[in-house]
């Protein structure tokens, strides 16, 4: 088979592949609209962090979303084992303190963010050092047991400079 | 060579006596403060020896002059001969000579009981009459020269003040024939006793000869005996080849003696200037048994009707004319370019034969028919191609020429006229022109023309040293490093630089010069082209010091000289560069400490093969490589931790993010279950 009818087919799978992911969502969205009401309202948080963080791995979006998340999920438990309705919904979300339990588990995934940078950045500061000293270390064994045409030749491949 | 044939009980061994005597070969002793000058030959002096063994044995020892390469490829031969009426030659070796602070070569002979039987050149004794000279002289030397024919020797030293009386009665005493080996041949005999060609030769230049020139030699000797005074004596030596040129030999010694009739026909056999016809040992013999022989008329040469005038003289005979040309140089240069020449030997001479060899010489020895000294070199050979080499001062017969050359080599002159010699074939040219020379001759001929691409070539270990040393085997090695020393042979070769490295320590320039170069390439029986080449390329004291350590090796290999620790130790030391070769800084450090160990062991073979392993240098090159290639990987390393920390917040951010996201997802799931767990149960 030639390679353009491979990427061809290729495309073709896809395309059915999101038909049916589409399709699915639908149904979900039909079934679960109360439910998925009230995780709308409960993460908005979320949403605000998807849209602030511009980063391609939205880490920082996951950690809010993660807790904020959890901060939704026992009132989701709760509606779901009370049967359920869109009054329930309103009531849930009508009340200060659920929705502030739910952003302030938001708020504690983006502080998460905040606290963990220090430590990060003086682990990074610290295992760099170590790690280049490691290498100059060897560096000059390299050099005192071949002499300077190691450093030259080395450098030549290497395209730096110790 | 030399020293293969040296027997063990020869090798190399001296020390000094507390006493100031000099022990050779841990059996002779010498003692410098006992010269005997009534045995002192020419220059070489003479001192009293003894044998450690037999203390009363009378001997005596000659001191070679090292500047005049002895006989040394013959000296172990004529140790074998036994004879009485032969001063026996005992034993030869380098000494550590006390009163001139050198080492000479010393040969020690039995001591004849009496005193020469004639004590000078001109010196006069009581004529010795026909039946005291066959009994006492002739005989005797009969034996000595059938010994020396049986061995293919050659004496080349008989004259009267080489005989001595082996006894004090000067009348009854047996008489015995002196040395032969401590010159060149023929070096020390007065122009008299010489062939005409001989004598026209220089002295270190006569050639080794043939048993004729020793029957020549004899005959002289009877003649001066028989007269009891030499007959040419107060003639120049000039003079004495020109009367025998104009005379013959046999007329220029005999005609003004009372011969006895019956001694006649011997002397003319003997003193025959043709070599074929000279009388040798078996006509010696028939005549001495009483056969009397009448010996061949020698044929006298054709004579010119008119004299060719040279240097104020009249010459009337091609070969007088050869010699007084090569005599007169710028004279005969301009008699040949002039056409005087051409003109006698047409008009005068009319010998068809000499006339082609002469233009043959002019047209073969310039092509642009220019007149200069090689033409005259073969002008000289065409008239009198007897096998003698004459270019200016250098007169040599063929087989004596390379001789000529090492005794002169001090002397531009001399060299330049050696090479030129070689280069124009001269004695290819000689041996064309007849078929009367010794084949030998033709021989010799032909290795100088083998040896004339080495001695075309200027670098190290081939030009003129290269063609003398190898067509001399009795050359010493005339390094200026051994001024102090006597290298005769490639034996001598590594101990001599072994006691140099132990008087200078590490202080050498180089260890091997042109001189040292050629003498072991032409004695030593492997190729060393590949090392001559290294070293002419070498460009620092490491590109020398390799190569030259290699050829030694191999020097110390062939001879199985001895261990030279402190050669090795020097050598070791000039090798230090080579270690360069070897990157990896430890292994340089244990070859370096394997280096010492082996230079105490004084083997020079090995001490190269640790510096200069292949397999270790293709292992180290290979290690290097891998080396470089980690060290490149480290600098990379170090580059992107570089990176890393100039965009320390970014990256810190990312991470931290990333490390909130787990934990946040690590929490969240653990609320989730709780929460699950809570509203479930």
């Amino acid at each position: 088979m030639s390679e353009a009818a491979e990427r061809n087919e290729e495309t073709k799978k896809r395309r059915s592949g999101s038909i049916v992911i589409w399709l699915l969502a639908a149904g979900i969205l039909f079934a679960f609209y109360e439910s998925i009401i009230l995780m709308l309202v409960g993460m908005i948080p979320t949403g605000i962090a998807l849209l602030l963080d511009r980063s391609p791995q939205k880490d920082q979006a996951r950690s809010v979303g993660y807790l904020n998340f959890a901060g939704c999920l026992p009132w989701m438990v709760d509606f779901w084992m009370s049967g359920g309705g869109f009054a329930r919904v309103f009531e849930i979300i009508g009340e200060p303190l659920v929705l502030g339990v739910m952003y302030c588990a938001a708020a504690a995934g983006w502080g998460l963010c905040f606290l963990v940078r220090p430590f990060v950045s003086t682990y990074l500061l610290v295992a760099s050092e170590l790690k280049q000293t490691q290498l100059t270390k060897r560096q000059t064994e390299l050099v005192e047991l071949w002499g300077e045409a190691v450093r030259v030749d080395g450098d030549g491949k290497g395209g730096g400079k110790a | 060579m030399a020293g293969e044939t040296k027997s063990d009980a020869m090798a190399p061994s001296m020390t000094a006596d507390p006493s100031g005597a000099v022990v050779m070969s841990d059996r002779f002793q010498i003692e410098p403060d006992r010269p005997l000058p009534e045995l002192d030959c020419g220059p070489m002096k003479a001192y009293a020896a003894t044998e450690l063994r037999d203390a009363k044995r009378g001997l005596y020892a000659l001191l070679p002059d090292p500047a005049l390469p002895f006989r040394i490829d013959v000296i172990n031969s004529i140790r074998r001969i036994d004879n009485n009426s032969l001063v026996r030659l005992l034993a030869w070796d380098v000494i550590d000579w006390s009163p001139e602070r050198r080492r000479r070569p010393a040969i020690v002979f039995d001591r004849p009981h009496g005193p020469r039987l004639f004590p000078a050149p001109d010196a006069r004794i009581e004529p010795f009459r026909e039946e005291p000279l066959i009994r006492r002289v002739i005989l005797p030397l009969c034996q000595v020269l059938d010994d020396f024919a049986f061995l293919s020797l050659v004496h080349r030293n008989i004259r009267a003040e080489n005989l001595y009386l082996d006894g004090s009665d000067p009348v009854r005493s047996p008489i015995m024939l002196g040395e032969c080996a401590s010159t060149p041949p023929g070096y020390l005999q007065p122009v008299v006793y010489e062939t005409i060609e001989c004598g026209m030769a220089h002295p270190a230049g006569r050639g080794e000869g043939c048993a004729a020139n020793d029957f020549y030699a004899l005959g002289v000797t009877m003649a001066i005996l028989i007269a009891g005074r030499n007959p040419l004596a107060g003639m120049s030596d000039r003079d004495v080849i020109e009367q025998k040129l104009a005379m013959g030999s046999y007329a220029a010694l005999v005609n003004a003696l009372r011969i006895p009739t019956a001694m006649i026909e011997v002397f003319r056999g003997l003193l025959n200037d043709d070599e074929s016809e000279r009388w040798g040992l078996d006509q010696l013999r028939a005549w001495l048994d009483g056969r009397r022989a009448s010996p061949k008329q020698q044929v006298r040469p054709s004579k010119a009707s008119r004299p060719l005038e040279i240097g104020g003289r009249p010459y009337i005979a091609a070969r007088a004319v050869g010699e007084a040309l090569s005599r007169n140089w710028g004279e005969g240069l301009e008699l040949v370019r002039g056409g005087e020449l051409d003109q006698w030997l047409r008009r005068g001479l009319s010998d068809e034969d000499r006339t082609e060899a002469v233009n043959t010489a002019k047209s073969t020895a310039s092509e642009e028919n220019v007149i200069d000294d090689l033409t005259l070199a073969r002008v000289c050979i065409a008239l009198d191609p007897i096998g003698l080499i004459r270019v200016k001062d250098f007169r040599a017969m063929i087989d004596g020429a390379p001789r000529l050359a090492s005794v002169g080599f001090a002397d531009e002159a001399m060299r330049d006229a050696f090479a030129a010699m070689l280069r124009h074939n001269l004695a290819g040219f000689c041996v064309g022109l007849t078929s009367r020379l010794r084949p030998e001759l033709h021989r010799l001929a032909a290795a100088y023309e083998r040896v004339n691409p080495s001695m075309l070539r200027e670098e190290i270990g081939f030009g003129i040293e290269r063609a003398i040393y190898s067509l001399n085997p009795n050359a010493p090695c005339r390094s200026p490093l051994f001024e102090a020393d006597y290298v005769a042979d490639l034996s001598l070769l590594v101990p001599a630089l072994e006691r140099l490295a132990k008087a200078k320590g590490a202080a050498f320039d180089a260890i091997i010069d042109r001189h040292i170069a050629a003498f072991a390439g032409a004695r030593l029986k492997v190729n060393i082209v590949p090392e001559l080449r290294e070293l002419r390329d070498a460009r620092d004291r490491f590109g020398y010091a390799l190569p030259a350590a290699r050829i030694l090796a191999l020097v110390q290999t062939q001879t199985a000289c001895e261990p030279v620790p402190a050669l090795c130790g020097t050598i070791a030391a000039m090798l230090e560069p080579a270690l360069a070769r070897y990157r990896n800084a430890s292994r340089r450090d244990s070859i370096r400490e394997r280096m010492q160990e082996i230079a105490k062991s004084g083997r020079l073979d090995l001490l190269v093969a640790a510096v200069d392993d292949p397999a270790t240098l293709a292992l180290d090159e290979r290690e290097f490589q891998a080396a470089v290639a980690e060290y490149g990987m480290t600098a990379h390393g170090i580059e992107r931790l570089e990176y890393e920390r100039t965009n320390r917040a970014a990256i810190s951010r990312r991470i931290s993010s990333q490390v909130a996201s787990l934990l946040s997802g690590a929490v969240s799931t653990v609320a989730v279950l709780v929460t699950i767990l809570v509203k479930l149960i």
